[in-house]
């Protein structure tokens, strides 16, 4: 054991040296953040935008590409010939590609790629869409035959999509290791932190520029704000603070990027309830939003107003907003004559996104001045999609539509607002058949007037592409018409970005230091005390945590949701959101699979995560390097200023010392850490700029480093403690020096401050020790709120985060590690307690 | 020259005197005995002594060491005198010991705190400082702590942290009164020996008149703070010149008889304070001398007290064990019976199984094995309706009368809570109770802590006797009283047993009260019976090791108790 | 205590006067004048929707208290009887009461909250619930630890002799015997259930907008904090003081209650 932690210290050593070296070597990692993380990495395995950004264009590639106008090239597919019928498309393949494990790319690839997406079992989120594939054959190593069965004008489209990627044959982890043809290969994964991709030297094309990209994940307003001010990101996309963009736009090193794209906004009806089928209902709802106050209030005037289901930098659009103006007059006259005058009341259901509550709160107001009352639940997305998509049981709902071409939707009869038109129908049937681009752009335009006419849904404006980005970053195609970022030819003029860094095993680290020191000081105490001591306590403890994951896991069944579905996002097929509630394992007896979880964790396997689909242990693992010493730390923090100014108090009782520390205390019980973190943040961040406002290097990144990420949060958490410390310090301390045998001990000859120090102290230390034991367990749970402030990638963020996204494994095994941590350290107390106190270890 | 000098000491707390305008000097190698009730500023005078008053104390007047004024030292020079000139030993030992610390390791410290030593030659001299007080090595070792010693040991362990640094004045603050009789004589025993050994002046604190008296050179009487009276002791005991010495002679020697006549509010240590403790009193009407002129109770009617033929028993109580879940057995096959209006008394020392066995009997603990009958029908199993009408007939009396008492009811409700075990209560009960304890009729409004300490005990009485049981218990029920008033009080349960013919069953270590009230005595040790029988016969020819040990050990039997003067 | 129950009563005021009166609609948007300073239309200025702040805090002290108390108080419900439960019985019922407390405090309390709340749905009644039920076993435990060391009390045996049973005691003696030290943790337990409760408005589980909330109003206000530091200052502030005032509370009552 010990030789272990000495070796795991020196390559700590050795890694915090090869970091300081890499720092001083010429930058070549591109930063690129976007909000959300993709949990898992294969683009034809699930529907979420974010497995696209990170590796569409990059990682994998398909036979077919989209041009900036929309147009459809060849990619993989060098070219290709469309039988009359238009069933029968035959492809020419691209000559000496090969995947990023060196296999070759050729027609079988392209065959086991296609077969496999419409396989049964399959979890491509356009499965539907690729189903009229009838049959796909290798005609030679470099020619493809794919058959349809019906024809279909979109069919080249639909393989220029992510979902549509090249896969290799013989991989078979896509999910948690993508490979794919692409200028970029997979370099590694820290779940909930960031993917690192490296440049693939053997690329077919011309070889990107950056030796290696790194995605970072940011959701929170504040921390993208903090990051980008502190250049720690060279370009962020979807940038979810559009309120900062004007502090950030003075800065000349960063440059702000509004395009344009395939995002609409909409407030959507649910067409299933009887008032909202009502086409004037509706229309008064439409005519009730004030678009531009929506655009400015929610958005801070980024944004697009639209009058249908179309984005606006189409050549099909057609600004229709006119037919919907805001006009309250209007629209309380239309809700009259639909006999709804004052007793219509809606819910307002909403994502998490800040986008979505502040619009929310927007057309609430603006609906109650049209008499509609209007009550409003945020939701996270996994309730969200299993409410409001999978149930439809909701009245209105804000969400982003981000699909191209997602006009579709508007067809099915079972998507979730419900709406129904035979028009419709018959447009949308003809435009399918349609190839001639005249006859398109009719049609496409007839399509968004029906639309707007029938308000079909509160349209409320296009999503600009919001990003920010490095001043001297070239090359980078963002607004592409399909969700890919295109990194290929992206340049940093200069060389900023960050310098590769060796990707070191270092993570898990002051996890098994800690495990290391605990495991030693217990047994010490053992040999102190006696086992049979120890051996009580720790019967009671391992009970106690048997009897807590009964609990856990009883309480996690109730908890509803759909992991499967919360997967795959709101555009996947129900088929393929069956086949994931399969594949996870989700079925079945509770009691089998309680049994299986804790035989598991008896084995050190905490079982495989929903989400990520990698065990949950080595996540939980490296969650706990940093909540532990950040937890350990605040409470050194809150002993080293709470203890002395406790014994201070007391020993000048009633002084202004003794009054000032009281009230100093008293306040600082009183403050919330969350508020005294934003306090820490303006003032050390904003206004000084002395420490970052958020995020978290990484231990790798050097000790030193990742300790001046964490010197905010641990002020924060151990501040309020400091105070509740100070003052049980100096009320046992009183409570001592009022004791008889302080006296005694003063007739002996003692002096006052020896008295304190020789037996005041060590017998105030009891209700001290108590104190500790309840603290530590509630700053590694109770730091979550931090964590999310500061960003910073903690157990208690993850496990919110794991709620969010229904990953209740890993929220059981969090919860689990949790429940360890209070009771091993009401256990290390008891302990701390007895080596102290005598009668506690006679007391049986 | 004196060895301590106080002169015009006068010591105010916010504003309450505790001290007043004492004069008091101390020769060296002589024993002074200070004596006064609870509350009469002794403490304070000791403190006062070695400097240790508390910080809000107002003090005027001087403390002298040597002929050296105490407030021209610096705090440096004060730490270095306590100790190495004066040691001072505490009340209660258990909380005079620092828990966390070895005895060794304290006296150590006592050492090293006043002379430069080696760490190493430190502890060879607190084990032998410890050995001197009567620590044997092998049976309390240096290396205990405080909780693994029995409350003789802990207070001998005081006394060697006291000693250790050879001090030429030592202070004893109650040094007994926590422990029993026995102990208390050993404590006693080994203070005289120590003083004698090392040349030590003795200041010897205790409520005690007869305690101190048979060890202090010189007596020193206090009351409200005053030294009421200081001379000889001889002198003082033969010829006591205030009344309030003479009262506290009288009780105790436990001339209750004597005493009860004093009951009526005009002793004149009570004489002053806003509310003093008789003031609640009324005189018992028809107060008749209750004891019989050698100190023994007459013989009940029909009643022979020899025990050969008692014509009827009350109470049972069969083989009884009982033991704390965990720990050893606190009573063990205790058997005895209690005839209708006899007074019993428990003997034993504290940690007997006296309160155990009294829990048992009043069917607040199951016994183990066992069982208590009363009037043939078994407490023990009883449930519901036939509980209720055992617990009519027994009731109790509690060692600390306002624990007893509910602090947010009033008197009346208190005294009338046991009336729920009635059918119907008959109008009148609460003031007929209220009668008979000598309780004014307008406490019953009061607050429990609005009471005085003879008041809340005679409100527990009159609680106890309210609904007129056959038997009442009474639990150490009078040693928090001051002795004018514990003689009161046992004067009144005298009185009780006569006329209205209740029964007592006493615990108590007072052997002197007993000996002149008590028609049995039950001598419990160590969770064992192992003598009872009629009180006479037991006093004058005690047959176990422990009741003897007992007799010796009582001061005040020591000097009038005569087995001739039984016998007469 | 004084300036406790002060603050405490101006609270509970200015949370009622806010039913009926507020400088401005709080719910009232105006994005014209989004983010104005203090004026004297609006006395703490405006916020990123143009709604008068004032006002605002002032609604927010409504939902926090509200929330707070409803927690508590329920939480006094149904752990009191536990707790007296648990001292009259002893034996295993205790053992097993406070050993399903001793366990529900194992449990991280936010996360918990957040759980449920995900599972119940945020909002105010919910929050409270989930505030509520990590009361219980505080309330349970200290009606536990409090009475059972009353049982051992003589007065108690008095009352048994006297014929009572365990609940007559419980009722008669116990009970108002302990308020005043439940009282003191109901006070402690109000000032950390605002502190709860400002936390899971701001993690989005609280009371749902529009209605006005401390914590969310501060986590709107973060990333304004370089345009508008007073966003998040100013309800971190109302939090402050509101749990200040309790716990003031809280300890003026404790010094009268070891007085006595």
């Amino acid at each position: 054991m010990a030789r272990r932690v000495i070796r795991d210290l020196i390559r700590l050593a050795l890694a915090g040296l090869a970091v300081l070296i890499a720092c001083a070597a010429p930058a070549a990692t591109l930063r690129v953040a976007i909000p959300l993380e993709p949990l898992i990495l294969d683009p034809t395995a699930g529907a979420a935008i974010a497995i696209d950004e990170v590796t569409y264009h990059s990682i994998f590639e398909g036979l077919t590409t989209l041009a900036a106008d929309g147009g459809v090239h060849p990619l993989l597919a060098t070219g290709w010939t469309v039988s009359v019928d238009g069933l029968r498309y035959d492809f020419r393949l691209r000559p000496g590609v090969r995947f990023h494990d060196g296999e070759p790319f050729d027609a079988h690839a392209v065959v086991f790629s296609l077969l496999r997406a419409i396989a049964p079992g399959s979890t491509n989120a356009q499965r539907d869409a690729l189903a009229n594939i009838a049959g796909v054959e290798a005609l030679g190593p470099l020619d493809v035959r794919v058959t349809l069965k019906t024809p279909d004008a979109d069919f080249l489209r639909l393989l220029s999509y992510g979902d549509a990627v090249i896969v290799p044959p013989q991989a078979h982890d896509l999910a948690t290791w993508p490979v794919g043809t692409g200028p970029f290969r997979f370099a590694g994964w820290r779940r909930g932190s960031s993917v690192t991709l490296v440049r693939n030297p053997a690329y077919w094309g011309a070889p990107a520029y950056v030796s290696a990209v790194s995605f970072r994940f940011i959701a929170d307003p504040n921390a993208a704000f903090a990051a980008m001010r502190a250049h720690d990101i060279d370009l962020f996309l979807d940038y979810p603070a559009p309120e900062t963009l004007g502090q950030l736009r003075a800065d000349p090193s960063l440059r702000i990027i509004s395009a344009p794209s395939e995002s609409e906004v909409i407030l959507a009806f649910n067409q299933r309830r009887p008032a909202l089928a009502d086409i004037r209902v509706r229309r008064a709802i439409a005519m009730a939003l004030d678009r531009r106050a929506i655009i400015a209030g929610a958005m801070y005037g980024y944004g697009t107003p639209i009058g249908s289901h179309f984005p606006p930098q189409s050549p099909d659009y057609l600004d229709l907003t006119a037919l919907s103006p805001h006009d309250p007059a209007a629209a309380r006259a239309l809700l009259a004559q639909a006999g709804h005058a004052h007793d219509l009341a809606f819910t307002l259901d909403l994502p998490p996104s800040a986008y979505a509550r502040r619009s929310g709160e927007i057309v609430a107001a603006e609906l109650g001045a049209i008499g509609i009352n209007v009550t409003i639940r945020t939701l996270d997305w996994a309730r969200w999609l299993d409410q409001v998509l999978k149930r439809h049981d909701f009245d209105l709902t804000i969400v982003n539509h981000a699909e191209p071409f997602d006009y579709d939707i508007y067809r099915r009869p079972d998507y979730y607002f419900g709406y129904r038109s035979a028009r419709f129908d018959t447009l949308l049937a003809s435009l399918k058949h349609t190839t001639d681009p005249a006859q398109r752009h009719a049609l496409l335009q007839q399509v968004q007037r029906v639309l707007a006419e029938d308000a079909a849904n509160g349209f409320l404006f296009q999503m600009p592409r919001l990003g920010v980005e490095d001043a001297r970053l070239h090359g980078a195609w963002i607004n592409t018409p399909n969700q890919a970022i295109d990194l290929a030819q992206a340049e940093l003029a200069g060389g900023a970005g960050e310098g590769d860094r060796a990707l070191s095993p270092a993570t898990r680290l002051p996890g098994i230091v800690l495990a290391a020191c605990l495991t030693a000081g217990l047994g010490w105490l053992i040999y102190a005390l006696g086992w049979r001591f120890v051996l009580r306590r720790l019967t009671v403890l391992l009970l106690t945590l048997l009897a807590a994951s009964v609990l856990i896991f009883a309480l996690l069944q109730i908890v509803p949701g759909d992991p499967a579905l919360a997967m795959m996002g709101p555009d996947a097929s129900p088929a393929a959101v069956a086949a994931l509630h399969d594949q996870l394992g989700l079925g079945g007896f509770a009691t089998a699979r309680y049994g299986h979880w804790l035989g598991g964790m008896l084995r050190g396997d905490f079982g495989t995560s929903y989400a990520y689909r990698v065990p949950v242990g080595p996540i939980l693992a490296e969650r706990l390097a940093l909540s532990l010493p950040l937890a350990l730390l605040a409470t050194l923090l809150s002993i080293l200023i709470g203890v002395p100014a406790g014994v201070l108090a007391a020993r000048q009782r009633g002084s202004w010392l003794d009054r000032g520390i009281g009230a100093v205390a008293k306040v600082g019980i009183a403050v919330p850490s969350f508020w005294l973190a934003l306090l820490l943040i303006l003032l050390f961040a904003v206004r000084l700029g002395c420490f970052a406002a958020g995020g978290f290097p990484g231990w790798d990144a050097g000790i030193g480093a990742g300790l001046k990420a964490l010197v905010l949060p641990i002020v924060a958490l151990g501040l309020p403690q400091a105070a509740i410390l100070a003052r049980v310090m100096r009320a046992a301390l009183l409570d001592q020096l009022g004791e008889e045998h302080l006296r005694a001990a003063r007739a002996r000859g003692l002096s006052r401050d020896a008295a304190l120090w020789r037996h005041a102290f060590p017998n105030a230390l009891g209700p001290v020790l108590t104190v500790l034991g309840l603290q530590i367990p509630f700053l590694v749970a109770g730091a979550a709120i931090i964590e999310a402030i500061f960003f910073l990638p903690g157990l208690g963020r993850l496990t919110i985060q794991a709620i969010g996204q229904r990953d209740l494994i890993m929220v059981q095994g969090a919860a689990m590690l949790f429940v360890t941590i209070t009771v091993v350290s009401s256990f290390a107390i008891d302990i701390a307690q007895a080596a102290r106190d005598p009668r506690l270890r006679d007391a049986r | 020259m004196s060895l301590l000098d106080l002169r015009n000491l006068s010591v105010d707390y916010s504003g309450r005197r505790a001290l007043d305008d004492v004069t008091l000097a101390i020769l060296p190698g002589e024993i002074l005995g200070i004596v006064g009730a609870s509350g009469s500023g002794k403490s304070t005078l000791a403190l006062a002594a070695i400097g240790l008053l508390p910080d809000d104390a107002v003090v005027s007047g001087t403390v002298a060491f040597d002929g050296v004024p105490i407030d021209t030292l610096s705090e440096r020079q004060r730490d270095a005198r306590r100790g190495a000139d004066i040691g001072l030993i505490f009340q209660d030992p258990a909380a005079a010991l620092d828990p966390l610390m070895t005895i060794g390791a304290q006296v150590a410290e006592a050492i090293r705190a006043h002379h430069r030593i080696s760490r190493r030659a430190v502890l060879g001299q607190a084990a032998e400082t410890l050995a001197r007080c009567g620590l044997d090595p092998d049976e309390a070792p240096p290396g205990r702590y405080p909780h693994q010693l029995s409350g003789g040991q802990r207070q001998r362990a005081a006394i060697a942290i006291a000693i250790a640094a050879r001090p030429r004045l030592l202070i004893a603050d109650e040094p007994a009164t926590a422990l029993d009789a026995v102990t208390q004589a050993h404590i006693l025993a080994l203070l005289r020996r120590l003083v004698a050994e090392e040349g030590m002046a003795l200041v010897l604190i205790s409520h005690d008149l007869a305690l101190v008296a048979g060890v202090a050179d010189r007596l020193a009487v206090m009351a409200e703070g005053r030294i009421v009276e200081q001379a000889p002791t001889a002198a003082l005991l033969a010829n006591p010149a205030s009344e309030y010495a003479r009262t506290l002679i009288a009780a105790a020697t436990a001339d209750i008889g004597r005493h009860i006549d004093g009951d009526d509010g005009s002793s004149p240590a009570r004489g002053g304070g806003a509310r003093s403790a008789s003031e609640g009193y009324r005189p018992i009407e028809g107060a008749t001398p209750l004891l019989h002129p050698c100190g023994l109770r007459p013989p009940l009617a029909g009643k022979d007290f020899e025990g050969r033929s008692v014509p009827e028993t009350l109470l049972e109580a069969d083989r009884l064990s009982f033991a704390y879940p965990g720990l050893g057995p606190a009573v063990s096959d205790a058997s005895f019976t209690i005839p209708r209006g006899a007074i019993v008394a428990l003997i034993g020392a504290s940690g007997s199984g006296k309160t155990s066995l009294l829990r048992l009997i009043l069917g607040l603990a199951t016994p183990r094995t066992g069982e208590v009958r009363i009037g043939g029908r078994s407490l023990t199993h009883a449930k519901g309706r036939s509980l209720r009408d055992l617990r009519v007939q027994v009731q109790g009396v509690f060692q600390h009368p306002r624990a007893s008492f509910d602090p947010r009811w009033r008197v009346r409700d208190i005294i009338a809570e046991p009336l729920a075990l009635r059918d119907q209560a008959e109008p009148g009960l609460i003031e007929r109770a209220v009668a008979r304890v000598g309780l004014a009729p307008h406490l019953l409004d009061r607050l429990p802590h609005q009471l005085s300490g003879g008041e809340r005990q005679r409100v527990a009485i009159a609680r106890a006797i309210v609904i007129e049981p056959k038997l009442v218990v009474l639990d150490e029920a009078t040693s928090a009283l001051d002795p004018i008033s514990h003689a009161a009080i046992f004067a009144l349960i005298a009185r009780l047993a006569d006329e209205q013919g209740i029964a007592f069953l006493i615990a108590t270590h007072d052997l002197v009260m007993m000996r002149g009230f008590a028609d049995r005595l039950i001598v419990m040790e160590a969770g064992r019976i192992v003598e009872q029988g009629a009180t006479a016969q037991l006093l004058v020819d005690p047959t176990h090791p422990s009741l003897r040990a007992l007799i010796a050990a009582t001061p005040a039997l020591a000097f009038d108790l005569v087995p001739g003067a039984v016998a007469s | 205590m004084r300036t406790g129950a002060a603050i405490v009563g101006l609270l509970i005021a200015v949370a009622l006067l806010s039913l009926v009166w507020t400088p401005h609609d709080p719910a009232a948007i105006d994005v014209a004048v989004r983010l104005a300073p203090a004026s004297a239309a609006h006395w703490l200025g405006t916020d990123q929707l143009g709604r008068d702040v004032a006002a605002m805090l002032m609604a927010g002290a409504r939902v926090s208290l509200g929330v707070s108390i409803a927690a508590i108080g329920g939480a006094l419900l149904i752990g009191i009887p536990i707790g007296l439960l648990a001292a009259a019985r002893g034996g295993w019922t205790d053992a097993l009461l406070m050993r399903s407390a001793d366990m529900l405090f194992a449990f991280p309390a936010l996360l918990i909250a957040v759980l449920l709340a995900a599972t119940l749905g945020p909002g105010a009644g919910n929050a409270a619930l989930a505030i509520g039920l990590f009361n219980v076993p505080v309330f349970a435990r200290v009606t536990r630890g409090a009475a059972r060391s009353l049982w051992q009390r003589d007065f108690i045996a008095a009352a048994r002799l006297a014929g009572r049973g365990p609940l007559a005691i419980s009722a008669a003696h116990i009970l108002p015997n302990i308020l005043g030290t439940i009282a003191v943790q109901a006070t402690i337990q109000l000032s950390l259930a605002l502190i709860a409760e400002a936390g899971l408005s701001y993690v989005g589980l609280g009371v749902q907008p529009p209605a006005p909330s401390w914590g969310r109003m501060l986590e709107e206000g973060q990333t304004l904090l370089g345009i508008a530091p007073r966003l998040a200052i100013l309800p971190g502030l109302a939090i402050l003081i509101a749990v200040l005032g309790f716990s003031l509370l809280g300890d003026g009552l404790r010094d009268r209650l070891e007085r006595r």
